[in-house]
């Protein structure tokens, strides 16, 4: 009988585009004073590694990253906030597992909408909102479950035509929010001018994550960028006309 | 050769045999891994990496920022995200017209971890920048008034047999638990 000593550990980081993590303490962050703990990413990577037992409590392997340690504990183990018990597995035939085996969960990417549906007057209130809430994603490692659960806690809308805007709202429909069409709302935005805008909504999500004893803070924020949202504005123009479209269909603007 | 073929098949087995029961009946030993990555010990893999550190600072110290060609002694101590980092900093500092003066210098090295497995592990380094001023074009500190003398640096290595000492660094970054440079 082994125990398997599991070590856990989180990391946010931006996948393929790793330089871009700030906090970092290279030559510009130790010279500036910009080492910090500070994490901004778009998934989390929960990696784990085991090495046979024998040595209860020593830590056997770690791989390159070995920060936020959940160290495995001595028997008898006693599930808390730190330490995880995975204890009393047989372990012969079990590969060796390392850091290399990370399982990665993204939150699903927001989707922005807008109304009237990808139109808009200019000079009077697009309305957007964004599908975004919050959800878990599940997974496996070594065939423990695994469940992430992310909490959207912040949408920065970029318009398209420079301006952007920051809500804690993910926004709703004027009929959801009991207003008129082309009124204000939290996340409506009026362009100054016609053309076509393609809108996108980063949503900043906070995570948590389950390993069958409770959820657990993870440090750090990601942040998801939605798709282009294409926006067409119109200008409105009035004329004065004689009859209803109704009674002329075939009259201009009908 | 038939004969000698039926020998061979069954000195075969017998080693298999052998492997097996030696695995499934010894439960106190560890099943004997492969080592494909190069430090030999612990000890051979954190002077490794305390030596990458340090020459990686000294080159750090020869950075003048007008001249790129003194970052190819950084980039050279470094791999993946720290190499990454390295490439955006000093060329966004270049490119801003910044320039460093004085000498950061290695106060300690703590080894953290390491694994045989994938040849990668991990060290605390305690760095003092007290000396190092970064001005901007104008002439204008750049040193955030909240950096400390000495920084906490939490160093990721991994082997590389490329590399004069035998590891090269993956990552830079700050660390969060309990310092040991105070």
């Amino acid at each position: 009988m082994h125990l398997i000593s599991a070590l856990l550990l989180f990391t946010l980081s931006v996948p393929g585009a790793a330089a871009t993590t700030t906090g970092g303490c290279g030559s510009h962050g130790a010279w500036g004073g910009e080492c910090s703990i500070e994490n901004t990413g778009t998934q989390i990577d929960i990696g784990a590694s085991r090495g046979s037992g024998g040595e209860p409590g020593r830590t056997d392997e770690t791989g390159g990253l070995g920060r936020d340690l959940v160290r495995a504990p001595a028997e008898p183990c006693v599930p808390s906030e730190e330490d995880l018990c995975r204890g009393n597995y047989e372990t012969a035939g079990l590969p060796d597992v390392t850091m290399d085996d990370l399982a990665s969960f993204r939150p699903a990417a927001p989707m922005a909408a807008s109304e009237p549906a990808n139109v808009g007057i200019a000079g009077m209130p697009t309305n957007f909102v964004v599908a975004a809430s919050t959800h878990t994603v599940s997974g496996d490692l070594f065939g423990y479950a695994v469940t992430v659960r992310f909490t959207p806690v912040s949408f920065a809308f970029a318009h398209g035509d420079g301006t952007t805007a920051r809500t804690t709202t993910p926004g709703a429909t004027w009929s959801a929010l009991g207003q008129a069409e082309f009124t204000p709302t939290a996340t409506s935005h009026a362009y100054a001018a016609r053309g076509d805008y393609a809108v996108t909504v980063a949503t900043t999500y906070v995570a948590h994550v389950d390993f069958g004893g409770g959820w657990r803070d993870v440090p750090g924020t990601l942040t998801l960028t939605s798709a282009a949202y294409p926006v067409r504005i119109v200008e409105a123009r009035t004329g004065l006309v004689q009859h209803t479209c109704d009674e002329r269909p075939s009259a201009a603007g009908c | 050769m038939v004969r000698v073929r039926r020998r061979g098949a069954a000195i075969g087995t017998l080693v298999l045999c052998a492997w097996l029961g030696l695995t499934a009946c010894t439960p106190g030993e560890a099943t004997p891994t492969p080592t494909p990555t190069g430090f030999t010990s612990e000890e051979e893999a954190f002077a490794a990496a305390e030596a990458t550190y340090r020459a990686y600072v000294d080159a750090l110290n020869r950075v003048d920022l007008s001249d790129p060609a003194t970052f190819e002694d950084v980039y050279a101590w470094t791999t993946g995200d720290a190499l990454s980092e390295e490439k955006r900093g000093l060329s966004e500092m270049r490119a801003n017209g910044w320039s460093v003066s004085g000498s950061s210098s290695v106060v300690s090295v703590t080894p953290e971890s390491y694994s045989g497995g994938t040849g990668r592990g991990d060290l605390i380094a305690c760095l003092d920048v007290s000396a190092v001023q970064l001005v901007d074009a104008g002439g204008k500190s750049q040193v955030s008034p909240e950096r400390p003398d000495v920084q906490t640096i939490h160093v990721a290595f991994r082997f590389d047999d490329g590399s004069p000492t035998g590891a090269l660094l993956t990552s830079l970054g700050p660390f969060d638990g309990q310092s040991p440079c105070t």
